[in-house]
């Protein structure tokens, strides 16, 4: 191919791409909130806040709600790459969420292995599991991929029922129980930071932007030099892979596994819930959207006892109705037209 | 002329009807080719399958004397092979800066360069090309929002991005009204003759086309009727009664 020299009067055009350099990465809010060293002071502050909450004396109960809070973060998070960034919505996505906790008790009954060792094969169990299943599941489309991966979500927990002197079908698998709340806050936290992060910087990388691009019009991305097959396995492998390593961590937080628990149906509806109500496909949304979800449901049983359910589903459809496109979603389009009305009335326009 | 797209005997069914029937095609270096003909004589069948949108069921297609018949569409517009659609197919969700950045030439990654944003020469050519064909002021704007018009314009970047050797217009001016229209021909000279690249230009619009093009083939129920300069075709009896009309 040609080089990708530009032969028609580059000079003039180094400013605008300075000027445009910004723009892949541009996000949501206000112009004052889209100040990236604003935006780094803000989360630093708040990382720093919570490094040292533990520090303050918070009970155990306070510091489970935490961790919960952490381990759903890094889970939206996760799932937001495959089902969000590409489009391929993975209501099956529990799968790895079993196979991560499966592969540690697996590791730890069979073979003798400390825990802690099996940590890295987690994920290495999930990335496996991903190559395999996702290369002919992706091929499906639509609502065909999310109907596959619930099917392989439920072949996989009649698995793990079915091969009982392997798995312990339903009388699981016990770990030896590790009662260190703070541990496990710090193990989340670091998830959730590690994942975010990484998200943000997924979608500030070609990488990142090609997941967008399948998305959006797969053929045309194809057309434009994607390999679409890449790209769409890449992000599947390592969405699989945190969730599976959160699967395993998760597992030995709870001491207990069997197929009910880590393959749980409600697992995939609140990944959607919590998504939908951030914002599909957004950097942030995932995060907020799990935060929101697990805090609001915590209230409202507390508030309400056994009604919860009831207030807490008129809330979400209230949210979904006034911010279709989730939290972050709907503000980031909000101030993205209140900027074009901005630059409108600048250029007389 | 040196062939630099050569298509021979391509072939293309759909169940019973056969689109393409053993079709010979090429495109020359620097060339503009036109490709006219009536409703489903299979132009855009054809661009689809020497874009490797569609497998040919017989016949070999060969970019710069490379075999491109079975390859992916990623790999052939890697090699230099770039097409629009009659649908533009922008990302719509993104902003028309990304939109180019996207169609970069992505042979020429640097290392580790997809976990990276995209680099100052990509950038500095996404901006070039937006500038030149009058979207640079638009560049921060989500692609979903332009008009139709300014979606095929933005279509053209993303296939000049990479910098290919061949870029093939399926109705780049259907729907573009005709202050547009002239506008576009103005992009397209400027760019051919710039960057030196080859175009395929599929249009109904015929005197946008026969005033573009170097050479025209015309296509009749998946065969190829006539070909020659614009002149010439023009006054075939067969394709006049076939397409131009009196």
């Amino acid at each position: 191919m040609s080089s990708g020299t530009p032969t028609i009067g580059t000079a003039p055009h180094q400013k605008a791409a300075d000027r445009l350099s910004a723009a892949p990465a541009r996000g949501l809010a206000s112009s004052r909130f889209a100040d990236p060293r604003l935006r780094a002071g803000l989360f630093a502050a708040g990382l720093a806040a919570l490094l040292v909450t533990p520090a303050f004396g918070l009970n155990n109960s306070a510091l489970l709600l935490l961790s919960t809070v952490f381990m759903w973060i890094g889970l939206t998070s996760s799932w937001n790459i495959i089902s969000g960034f590409t489009g391929y919505v993975d209501f099956g996505h529990g799968v790895f969420f079993g196979i991560g906790g499966y592969t540690a008790g697996l590791l730890v009954t069979h073979v003798d292995m400390p825990f802690w060792y099996t940590v890295p094969l987690a994920p290495v169990a999930g990335l496996v599991f991903a190559l395999l299943v996702g290369y002919p599941l992706l091929r499906l489309r639509g609502v065909y991929f999310s109907i596959a991966m619930l099917g392989a979500f439920m072949a996989m927990r009649e698995l793990a029922l079915v091969f009982r002197d392997f798995t312990g079908g339903s009388g699981g698998i016990i770990f030896k129980a590790v009662i260190d709340r703070t541990l496990f806050y710090y193990v989340f936290l670091g998830i959730a930071v590690a994942v975010v992060l990484g998200t943000v910087w997924l979608r500030r990388s070609q990488l990142g932007s090609s997941m967008l691009a399948v998305r959006e019009n797969e053929i045309g991305a194809e057309a434009r030099g994607i390999n679409t097959t890449a790209v769409k396995l890449t992000a599947f492998c390592v969405s699989g892979a945190i969730t599976a390593l959160i699967g395993s961590l998760w597992a030995y937080q709870t001491a207990f596994i069997d197929p009910a628990i880590m393959f749980r149906d409600i697992l995939l509806i609140n990944l959607a819930l919590m998504v939908t109500l951030g914002g599909l496909g957004t950097v942030w949304g995932p995060a907020l959207g799990a935060t929101v979800f697990i805090l609001l449901r915590e209230t409202l049983w507390g508030t309400e006892g056994e009604d919860f359910l009831l207030f807490f589903g008129v809330a979400l459809i209230v949210v979904v109705l006034v911010l279709p496109k989730g939290i972050v979603g709907s503000l980031a389009d909000r101030a993205h037209l209140a900027r074009a009305r901005r630059a409108g009335k600048e250029d007389g326009r | 002329m040196t062939a630099l797209l050569m298509a021979e005997g391509v072939t293309c069914r759909f169940g019973g009807l056969v689109a393409l029937d053993a079709v010979d095609f090429h495109v020359g270096e620097g060339e503009i080719v036109g490709l006219i003909g009536p409703n489903g004589s299979g132009k855009s069948t054809l661009l689809s399958c020497l874009s490797a949108g569609r497998r040919a069921d017989a016949g070999r297609i060969r970019l710069s004397g490379r075999d491109i018949t079975r390859r992916r569409p990623s790999t052939v517009a890697r090699m230099g092979l770039t097409r629009t659609f009659q649908d533009a197919r922008v990302f719509g969700e993104l902003t028309v800066t990304e939109n180019v950045l996207l169609s970069r030439d992505w042979t020429r990654l640097p290392s580790f360069g997809l976990l990276r944003p995209p680099e100052r020469a990509a950038r500095e050519r996404a901006a070039m090309l937006l500038d030149l064909v009058g979207l640079g002021g638009l560049a921060g704007e989500k692609a979903g929002s332009l008009s139709g018009g300014q979606q095929r314009l933005l279509e053209l970047v993303m296939a000049m991005m990479p910098g290919p050797k061949v870029v093939m217009l399926d109705e780049a001016t259907s729907g573009v009204n005709p202050a547009l229209i002239a506008e576009l021909s103005q992009h397209l000279r400027l760019l051919h003759r710039e960057e030196r690249v080859s175009f395929v230009i599929v249009e109904h619009n015929v005197g946008f086309v026969f005033g573009m093009a170097d050479r025209i083939v015309v296509l009749q129920q998946g065969r190829v009727l006539a070909e020659g300069p614009p002149a010439e075709v023009k006054s075939n009896q067969e394709v006049i009664d076939a397409y131009l009309g009196a």
